[in-house]
């Protein structure tokens, strides 16, 4: 199959098993991209990630980087469309009769059930990312640095961004 | 800005529309948009809610891929995402940390989360399957130990 349709396809399932947002599909669009198709390298998934991230909006924009990156502007396009366009249906369908639902007793069992795992696939795409970012140990010991400073303390993650530019320009990571 | 400067929902209902879109698949911006916009306009306020949310943030999407394609293989360009890659890895790393810490502290969540994580992550099974898999169960789990 040529990419453009291999792509409309898969992100068009994931749209639909996007739970908790795109970032739990990011492990399996990895897969997808750098492990079954080699479209890209692990180190330039990791750096279009890092791009969405700066980019205002939903950074689930990501995938528009990688679309672009496979095929141009038609498989940016196509990309971005494939993933947003299921889910925006099933929640505009869902939304019509979910009032009937109110306050129904399995909706915090659905809620309560969905969270670990959502919150598995948030530390998945984590560990994926860091693994396509780990040029050697400063980069690693700024990933953990930066881990732990964001759980621990307030600091705005901004300056420990500043700290791996100038570690980067610097040859060091 | 949905409650407090257009008083379009009430509290309440935010709420409840908010629970209802972090169940659903997708960004729960995108599907705020759509359930409140379908709420006042049907199928044209959601289209309209969506095309306003996305027409900016895509339109730098697509600048930032063309720049990508071009200049991701600058070697000055590269050196400063290596590093920014790096320090953002540990961003979403610690988000799932506090995630993890603010979920309830039982077996169940706990065991749900390590077997996403070795399943997608070290294993790197695919997507689909596991959550069909997984999903079903745990919320049947809650289920049967919702107090």
């Amino acid at each position: 199959m040529n990419p453009l349709g291999s792509l409309a396809l898969r992100f068009a399932m994931l749209s639909l098993v996007a739970v908790g947002g795109m970032q739990s599909v990011l492990p399996e669009v990895h897969r997808v991209v750098v492990d079954v198709n080699h479209w890209m390298t692990d180190a330039q998934f990791t750096q279009a990630y890092t791009i969405a991230q700066a980019a205002p909006g939903p950074n689930m924009l990501v995938v528009t980087i990688i679309g672009w990156h496979v095929a141009g502007l038609p498989g940016a396009l196509v990309a971005t469309g494939a993933l947003i366009t299921p889910c925006c249906m099933l929640t505009f369908t869902v939304s019509r009769v979910w009032q009937r639902f109110h306050g129904a007793a399995w909706r915090q069992a659905v809620e309560r059930g969905l969270a670990p795992v959502t919150v598995g696939l948030i530390l998945a795409t984590g560990w994926l990312l860091a693994r396509g970012a780990s040029t050697g140990w400063p980069a690693m010991v700024l990933t953990a640095v930066t881990a732990g400073l964001v759980t621990f303390t307030r600091v705005n993650p901004l300056w420990l961004f500043t700290a791996g530019a100038v570690l980067g320009v610097a040859g060091l990571i | 800005m949905l409650v407090e400067e257009r008083r379009w929902l009430t509290a309440q209902e935010f709420t409840d529309v908010f629970g209802l879109c972090n169940l659903l698949p997708g960004p729960n911006t995108l599907n705020i948009t759509i359930v409140v916009g379908s709420r006042f306009h049907g199928w044209r306020g959601a289209l309209v809610g969506v095309a306003g949310l996305l027409s900016l943030p895509l339109t730098v999407a697509l600048l930032l891929a063309a720049l990508f394609a071009h200049v991701g293989t600058m070697p000055g360009f590269a050196a400063v995402l290596r590093g920014v890659g790096a320090a953002v890895a540990g961003l979403v790393l610690a988000t799932g940390i506090k995630m993890a810490a603010s979920l309830g502290r039982t077996p169940r969540a706990l065991g749900f989360l390590i077997v996403t994580v070795v399943a997608i992550a070290l294993l790197r099974w695919p997507l689909v399957p596991i959550l069909l898999a997984l999903i079903p169960l745990s919320v049947l789990v809650a289920w049967i130990r919702r107090a």
